[in-house]
């Protein structure tokens, strides 16, 4: 059966009256926790998890898929407006967008963010539905080296982000991984940093701390100023993003679209990673690097991309293999067996409508939520109108129920609290946020891989060479980090030579 | 005067004593009660908690309602179950994990979170032993031939699982023990990478439960060399049990019931009484098997006496195993 | 107060995070290069945090002292602080709607000294609502006090 035939097939699964309903509901829902900080897609498909017991199959995924890239929408807008990321992938987003919504320009941030986000959902839905079996392939071989080398990559890269210095830069990456190491170790077992505290077992979480960081960091920052932020007064034409912006966005978005895909088909951390790819490579093709992190709005039009074309890819392992790659995907499996459909290898030859109509309703659903998120800019926007004074104890409030309902724990909200202190000091000291929270995120998984590496080779590091891929990661890595480092290493040593030559004639 | 209205409280209050009493040993369950589930939702775990909470209700005349509460590889969960008052309105969903933390707690050296004690077991619903798997396309088609191997080349096969410690590693550390091979172990953050590394040919073999590996065996992509119970499952006709290759080594992953030490008899007998019912129950059976989860009900007095077979089993086997 | 040289303390405060973490990482077992313990790896990052505040020092020597002077209005900086920690130790005890009215209303009553219906209204309907939509919608966990309110 030709793609077009599975196309046709799946869209006529996809489009009957229930099942576009149940995407409609799954989008709503998607939205409304991606935008409510804290609360996050896996809460709002586990709660739905036992309603669809009574579902058809197909519809019970299309609703949960819904709800899960649903929630990459909504993310953006914590992130624009008050400066919270509400997950990991929305962290970089916060960089440019909040610059933006601080310049008056938050409705064309939250509108290219809809937008790119559109258009690199549908991109990856299409890779999905061409390339799912190939990519299957490479989601599996994907081992430990690679994910390694990946992570070192992606630290290389966090580096090319900011605009400050870079080895502060490093240094708040160096303490986000110190950080990744409190609570227990998968390896052997120990329980590091925790000084008898359960709360620290898990390890310090990413939420009160990018919260406390960002947001609660961010409110003690303005209140700490002369000048508070002050009150907007959006009009129609200032929510709308201009056709320069149009123009600037193009690039990125598609750009970001395939690398937030194929990032998007490995699991855990890697997600993250895609949008300081993303990132990191528009500063670098722009020929005006220097309006990153001031509010460029390729730097919100490439992240928001790739983690919206990163949950296309997501869906890969599980359709394609039978492997959830995150906890969300995995209840969408545990909703498939409870209908006795076993995810797996064969899924797609022996439940052909289910597996083919959950990937047309994701066009579907896809549509469905560029329509409901534009007008939601206007509203949001206008939540900009509000007083500062009034706005931040309403924002406070809200962290604190991100961070206390992870797990129901007042340790998490106490993380948090101290967090913006600490978020506080380093804005005064000249030193960014994000790299902090991407180093917490990425570090558990850069230290596990290596020695499961090491394990896996029994204590060669060959191992990370001998590996195509591995070695095109790290080979990556090093070049991107001599590139860094060399120019102003040449130029120090150019300017010694030439005083020298200036003193000897 | 005085007297007679001292008479008067005194038997009011005596009245409403007795009834109170009455009105609560009489009627538990009188408000929902919460199961706790110490994994994140959409494990095995978490369908099984789903099946129970949403079967048991007509038996027990109160809805009961799952909880989530995941955190160190369920050792949170059921710390905050075990905080709880014993008054039978939170009870766990027990997992054999609960046989193998407190003693890992203790060899390496840290105050155990809990321990069997602090647990009167209701009743064992399930318990399914996992299986040993190997990529499809590697060379050994027995367990015999696997061993062999191992022994052939010491420390230089390696196997993974979802966790330190855990019902996907000490399977094989079982096989380990009783037939002298070495084999490096792997660990990953739970049974998705594990078996992901499998596939890959990252690892040589990996412990899979049977609900998870099936789809993988039927696609040819993996192969399942022996079941770690007394018997063959109806899943895997062609995979024998260990009991069939002469090994003692038996291990299941069981769940099951749990309540609080302290928690009234009367409370204990209710719950029993209704679990008794569930396991009967067509539509609770049927999840089970969708899952593929095999039944093997134990009534309260028999799954605890079962169970501190194993908890002692437990001890022996991870002396053995836990490297300091 | 004017922060003459950032970069010495900023340097100096990770200089003793970087060794206070790679001392701690000593107490735990190292093991090898090829199997590793648990103590090796945060070992590493704490020496190399270190040398990274040993260089920001001697790049600091010469930084420029803060533009902006520091603590604009701390009085109002200490009072949101000061909420804030009551909030912590209020939270579990008095509950969420209870602690989040006194909390909102101290924020916009007293500190931001915002008219008192307007305090009112917006303290009780986000307290009261975000529970409602948190709490019994979305079953997050939030804390309900004494009297279960």
């Amino acid at each position: 059966m030709g793609v077009l035939d599975n196309a046709w097939m799946g869209f006529a699964v996809a489009v009957t009256p229930r099942n576009l309903l149940y995407a409609l509901a799954g989008c709503l829902i998607g939205t409304l926790v991606g935008v409510l900080p804290g609360v996050g897609p896996l809460a709002g498909i586990s709660l739905l998890l036992p309603a669809t017991f009574g579902m058809d199959p197909a519809a019970a995924i299309i609703l949960l898929a819904a709800i899960y890239y649903g929630s990459q929408y909504g993310g953006s807008t914590t992130s624009i407006l008050m400066n919270i990321p509400g997950e990991s992938s929305s962290v970089v987003t916060c960089l440019d967008g909040y610059r933006m919504a601080q310049q008056g320009r938050a409705g064309p941030a939250l509108g290219i963010a809809a937008f790119g986000s559109y258009i690199a959902g549908t991109l990856s839905v299409a890779g999905l539905m061409l390339f799912a079996p190939l990519l299957a392939r490479v989601a599996v071989d994907f081992g430990p080296p690679e994910f390694f080398a990946l992570m070192v990559l992606g630290l290389v890269l966090l580096g090319y982000m900011s605009s400050g210095s870079m080895l502060k830069t490093l240094m708040m990456a160096a303490v986000g991984l110190i950080l990744g190491t409190v609570g227990i170790d998968p390896i052997t077992g120990y329980l590091r940093f925790t000084y008898g505290q359960t709360v620290l077992a898990d390890g310090i979480g990413f939420i009160p701390v990018a919260m406390g960081l960002f947001g609660v960091g961010e409110v003690l920052y303005s209140l700490g100023e002369k000048v508070l932020p002050a009150v907007q007064r959006p009009s129609l034409r200032t929510m709308l993003p201009t056709r320069q912006d149009w123009k600037d966005s193009a690039g990125p978005i598609g750009r970001a679209s395939v690398i937030g895909f194929l990032i998007g088909i490995l699991p855990g951390s890697a997600h993250v990673v895609s949008t300081f790819v993303s990132y990191a490579l528009e500063r670098r093709l722009s020929k005006h690097p220097e309006r990153f992190g001031h509010g460029a709005i390729e730097g919100v039009a490439g992240p928001e991309a790739a983690n919206n074309a990163a949950t296309g890819g997501a869906m890969i392992p599980l359709l394609s293999v039978g492997i959830p790659s995150g906890p969300a995907p995995a209840v969408m499996m545990a909703a498939l067996m409870i209908h006795g459909v076993r995810p797996g290898p064969l899924l797609m030859q022996e439940n052909p409508r289910l597996f083919w109509g959950v990937i047309a309703s994701m066009y579907v659903g896809n549509l469905m939520l560029l329509i409901l998120n534009l007008p939601l800019v206007g509203l949001f926007v206008n939540l900009l109108r509000i007083p500062y004074p009034i706005l931040y104890p309403v924002v406070l409030l809200f962290t604190v129920i991100g961070s206390y309902g992870i797990s129901g724990n007042i340790g998490d909200v106490v993380i948090m609290f101290v967090f913006g202190v600490i978020g506080y000091l380093m804005r005064h000291l000249r030193f960014d946020a994000a790299p902090v929270v991407l180093a917490l995120v990425l570090g558990p998984q850069l230290e596990n891989s290596f020695r499961q590496s090491l394990l896996m080779s029994g204590g060669s590091f060959a191992i990370f060479f001998a590996r195509p891929a591995s070695a095109v990661l790290l080979a990556a890595g090093v070049a991107l980090l001599a590139l860094a480092c060399l120019p102003p290493l040449a130029r120090r040593i150019r300017g010694r030579l030439l005083a020298g030559g200036a003193d000897g004639a | 005067m005085k007297h007679r209205v001292f008479v008067a409280v005194m038997g009011v209050a005596a009245a409403s004593v007795l009834f109170a009493t009455w009105a609560a040993a009489q009627t538990y369950p009188t408000k929902p009660v919460t199961l706790v589930n110490p994994f994140p939702p959409g494990g095995t775990l978490d369908l099984h908690a789903r099946a129970v909470a949403t079967a048991i209700g007509p038996f027990l005349g109160q809805p009961m309602v799952v909880e989530n509460k995941a955190g160190a590889a369920g050792a949170a969960g059921t710390q905050s179950m075990l905080a709880a008052k014993p008054d039978g309105y939170t009870l766990l969903q027990g997992w054999t994990g609960l046989s193998l933390i407190p003693h890992v707690d203790a060899l390496m050296g840290r105050p155990q979170l809990f321990k069997r004690e602090d647990f009167i077991p209701i009743a064992r619903l399930t318990a399914s032993p996992p299986l040993l798997a190997v990529n499809a396309e590697s060379p050994w088609k027995t367990l015999a031939d696997l061993v062999a191997e191992a022994k052939r080349r010491p420390n230089e096969l390696r196997h993974s699982s979802g966790g330190l410690y855990g019902i996907s590693h000490i399977p094989l550390e079982l096989l380990k023990l009783e037939s002298g091979f070495q084999m490096r172990h792997v660990p990953f953050t739970g049974g998705a990478p594990a078996l992901t590394a499998l596939l890959g040919k990252n690892v040589d073999a990996s412990i899979c439960y049977p609900g998870v590996c099936l789809p993988q065996v039927r696609a040819g992509k993996i192969r399942a060399l022996v079941v770690f119970g007394a018997a063959r499952l109806a899943d895997y006709p062609d995979v024998p049990s260990v009991k069939e290759l002469g090994s003692t080594a038996e291990f299941y992953g069981w769940m099951s019931i749990m309540a609080q030490k302290g928690t009234p008899p009367e409370v204990v007998t209710t719950l029993r009484g209704a679990l008794a019912k569930l396991v009967r129950e067509p539509s609770y059976k049927a999840v089970m098997m969708q899952i593929g989860e095999t039944m093997a009900y134990l009534d309260g007095e028999e799954f605890a006496r079962a169970w501190d077979t194993e908890y002692r089993k437990m001890e022996e086997v991870l002396k053995a195993v836990v490297k300091k | 107060m004017r922060v003459r040289h950032p970069d010495l303390i900023s340097g100096a405060l990770l200089l003793i995070f970087g060794l206070a973490t790679a001392g701690e990482s000593l107490r735990l077992p190292l093991g090898s290069l090829a199997e590793s313990g648990p103590g090796l790896y945060p070992l590493a990052l704490g020496l190399l945090l270190a040398g990274l505040a040993a260089v920001l020092l001697w790049q600091g020597r010469q930084g420029a002292a803060l533009p902006e002077t520091w603590g604009g209005r701390p009085g109002k900086l200490l009072h949101v602080v000061g909420a804030c920690l009551f909030l912590v130790l209020a939270l579990e005890p008095l509950g969420f709607r209870l602690t989040m009215i006194a909390f909102l209303g101290f924020l916009l009553g007293w500190v931001e000294r915002r008219p008192l219906w307007l305090t009112a209204i917006v303290a009780v309907a986000f307290s009261l609502g975000t529970f409602y939509v948190f709490h019994a919608l979305l079953l997050t966990s939030l804390p309900t006090g004494p009297w279960g309110f």
